[in-house]
């Protein structure tokens, strides 16, 4: 058995043949896996975080709509349900530091609760811990705004709301960063934490809660304890809607733009042009070299394999460009992390995205390769050697 | 003359001999309408959001919210509130005392028309003077919501796009049943993206009070502006902020315009260095393809400036039939698509815009691209020692 690689000359000195030709055609197929792994990094950044969700995790929320509060009782009632371990709650704050553009992820909750569900993703000083736990108008900061605003612990800052105003008729909420977290979840870094109480007060005993995150026992009762809650509440002044909090956050994001549909749009454009060029580059240097291999074949060559040298030129062809572009398009991702973490925390090159690249590469070069097969298989070698 | 004759003759022997290599000139072609098509289809969302936004509202209407709130949604103002503005100078009188509207505006959730999405449709309450202030307003089928009834009428925007709005139907929020008894239209702007019924019922459906949202204020003198905005936002008996109605509207595009144009430019750069390549394949080959002739014709006497023109001629020829295709795919395909996004926590319905100046935009990048494509492959064709040419034929 020799090795198939005693090849490797002819295929090379096929794509050598007219250099600029090759060079264009790769610089092509580079691009459009630039194109490809840029978008697809862009995708993540705006479903990655839907895969960061718990999945025994339920989010209940007003069945009118989402700027609609529930009763914070409504957490007891569904806390003593079956098949429940946790219930928690939150307020979100609509926060904002000085100005309008510097919009703050804040959320009150129950401090006790919230670290319970968090605890696992979180990296925090056990003494930081204690104190906000103790002080009510304290805050937990993600470390990623605190970096933004340059905060540290101990100091006292300004969260201006934009949903709710004191009765006093201030919207300002100071807090004093007891504690500033690191987290697994990309998303909790840009997060700010305040105790439940301190809105709650701050406001006159509401007792509402924006949502509530209820974790189930089991992934399989999901759908059940959802309908059980919505159908509980029903009849009440708060009916609620209870989803799993991946197809929460799904939605929320579909609501914005379907982003999805649209790059497989740009995605299939893009490709289907670049195929065009691949295929038309290896159809010219296969007719061009008609004659040649046409020797080849009287020196014995199977169709077979003069098949498989052409699907060979292409491989190579594809998958340099390939390789170099998804390379480039993580380079530039990685670049643009650290500028974006503030507005795409999910901005990110995925192990799968890579993968789908090598994939789509293999399958471009078999279908760019189809055409110049086609036409080997009605070349007739007398009088390809005719013509050569 | 000569030049002018010389690539003239050049050029048409171009364009007959075409058939020969249709294939290798097609791909060039797909290559520049691929471009074009995908840059605008992309423009044309950012061009048809910002379109509806600065449709909405009329030059000489304010809008008051309260101070410290970025959004109709999260501003809240009292029935006190209204008597103080109306009093204000510059505020224009009609019929009934001054032309204030005070609105309120909550968002409730609809079901996409053809899909699983629950969306929050704006839903907002208002008085009789509100079609004074909103003139773009009017009703295209059905009729007026009677008072206290639970009745309402819908824009037309939403009335097709959520599921539950056609005239005639009824729908459920909350515990109350509302009947849609009319449509209207906004001209294109975002209040046809929203429910609209009058202030009290929607006021008493969600427990509000004579609480509000915003109030809409006529100021007939484009002077009268500045003087009420400083006497509002000074009066001690109000926490306010007053912005004209139109820059309110139009500031909610810019986030996703910007977005969009970013996107657009890193896409055409990207795909117009592929398209370059395609095309500098394609002028190659083709130049490769016709070394003979042009070899013949400068043994002829013909210089060399007709041959490198007439080699950008065609160049920007196949540019500007791609570039005109994917025009038209774009045209064909996402003129007046129907999208909607959420701004402020609503859902605002609106139509891709593929326009004729985003048509002339993205073939005007085709021609830029086939003449960059094509000046080096023209170079080679008119450098050639005609000698060479012929010797190795």
């Amino acid at each position: 058995m020799k090795s198939p690689l005693r090849f490797s000359p002819l295929v090379l000195s096929a794509l050598r043949r007219h250099r600029l030709r090759t060079w264009l055609t790769m610089l092509s197929v580079l691009i459009a896996f630039l194109l490809f792994g840029l978008l697809q990094a862009l995708n993540h950044a705006f479903y990655g975080g839907v895969k960061s969700a718990g999945r025994r995790i339920l989010v209940s929320m007003s069945a009118e709509s989402l700027v609609e509060p529930l009763p914070r009782a409504y957490a007891t009632e569904i806390a003593a349900m079956k098949h429940i371990d946790r219930v928690a709650y939150e307020v979100w704050m609509g926060g904002y530091y000085q100005h309008h553009s510097q919009i703050l992820y804040a959320l009150a909750v129950s401090p006790r609760r919230w670290l319970d569900e968090e605890r696992r993703f979180l990296l925090l000083p056990p003494r930081q811990e204690s104190a906000w736990l103790k002080d009510r108008s304290g805050a937990l900061v993600g470390n990623l705004v605190a970096r933004t605003y340059h905060w540290k612990t101990g100091e006292i800052v300004p969260i201006r709301s934009d949903i709710w105003i004191h009765p006093n008729g201030h919207n300002t909420w100071p807090v004093r960063v007891d504690g500033i977290f690191h987290s697994t979840k990309k998303a909790l870094g840009e997060g700010i934490l305040v105790h439940y109480r301190y809105w709650n007060d701050g406001m006159g005993d509401p007792n509402d809660v924006s949502l509530l995150r209820v974790e189930v026992s089991h992934l399989r009762d999901l759908g059940q304890v959802a309908r059980a809650i919505d159908a509980r509440f029903a009849n009440s002044p708060s009916p609620t809607r209870t989803s799993s909090a991946q197809t929460f956050i799904k939605d929320f994001i579909n609501q914005t733009v379907d982003i999805g549909v649209i790059v497989e749009d740009i995605l299939a454009a893009v490709f289907f042009t670049m195929l065009l060029v691949t295929a038309n580059t290896l159809t010219r240097s296969v007719r061009e070299r008609s004659g040649e291999i046409a020797v080849l074949h009287t020196q014995g060559y199977s169709r077979p394999l003069i098949f498989a040298l052409i699907l060979a030129e292409a491989l190579v062809l594809v998958l340099a460009g390939a390789l170099a572009g998804t390379g480039l398009a993580a380079l530039i991702v990685q670049g643009l992390r650290g500028a974006l973490s503030a507005y795409l925390p999910y901005l990110a090159l995925t192990e799968r995205a890579i993968l789908e690249a090598v994939g789509l590469a293999l399958a471009f070069a078999a279908l760019s390769s189809l055409l110049p097969v086609l036409q080997v298989q009605r070349l007739r070698t007398v009088d390809a050697l005719r013509r050569a | 003359m000569r030049f002018l004759r010389e690539t003239w003759v050049l050029l048409g022997i171009g364009i007959k001999s075409l058939p020969r290599r249709l294939d290798v000139v097609l791909v060039a072609v797909a290559g520049f309408a691929g471009v074009v098509l995908v840059l605008v289809a992309v423009l044309s969302i950012g061009e048809g959001f910002e379109q509806t936004l600065t449709a909405t509202g009329v030059p000489d209407v304010a809008l008051v919210l309260r101070k410290g709130t970025g959004a109709e949604l999260s501003s809240n103002l009292t029935l006190n509130d209204t008597e103080v503005i109306g009093g204000e100078p510059g505020v224009a009188m009609g019929p009934h005392g001054p032309l204030v509207s005070p609105e309120l505006l909550v968002v409730i959730n609809r079901r996409k028309r053809g899909s699983r999405v629950e969306t929050n449709v704006p839903f907002r309450g208002v008085e009789p003077v509100a079609f004074v202030l909103h003139p773009h307003v009017h009703l295209v089928a059905g009729r007026l919501f009677r008072p206290g009834l639970n009745e309402v009428i819908v824009g037309r925007s939403a009335s097709q796009s959520f599921a539950g709005l056609a005239l005639g139907d009824h729908f459920r929020s909350g515990h109350l049943l509302w009947h849609v008894v009319g449509v209207f239209s906004d001209d294109g702007g975002v209040h046809s993206s929203e429910i609209w019924t009058d202030l009290p019922t929607l006021e008493g459906a969600y427990q509000r009070g004579d609480n509000y949202s915003a109030l809409y204020v006529r100021l007939p003198q484009k002077a009268d502006y500045a003087h009420f905005r400083a006497a509002v936002e000074h009066d001690p008996r109000l926490n306010v902020r007053v912005e004209p109605e139109m820059s309110y509207f139009a500031k909610q595009a810019k986030t996703l315009s910007t977005f969009i144009n970013v996107a657009g430019s890193i896409l055409l750069v990207l795909m117009g260095l592929g398209a370059i390549f395609a095309a500098l394949n394609t002028m190659y080959a083709v130049v490769a393809d016709r070394s003979r002739e042009i070899a013949t014709l400068r043994i002829l006497g013909y210089a060399r400036l007709p041959v490198l023109v007439a080699v950008l001629l065609e160049s920007l020829l196949f540019a500007a039939i791609g570039g005109l295709a994917g025009a038209l795919l774009a045209y064909l395909g996402f003129n007046g698509y129907e999208a909607s996004t959420l701004a402020n926590f609503s859902q605002i319905v609106f139509h891709f815009r593929v326009g004729p100046g985003l048509m002339g935009a993205g073939i005007t990048d085709a021609l830029i691209l086939g003449l960059l494509g094509g000046i080096a492959p023209a170079l080679r064709a008119a450098r050639r020692p005609p000698a060479e040419a012929v010797r190795t034929l």
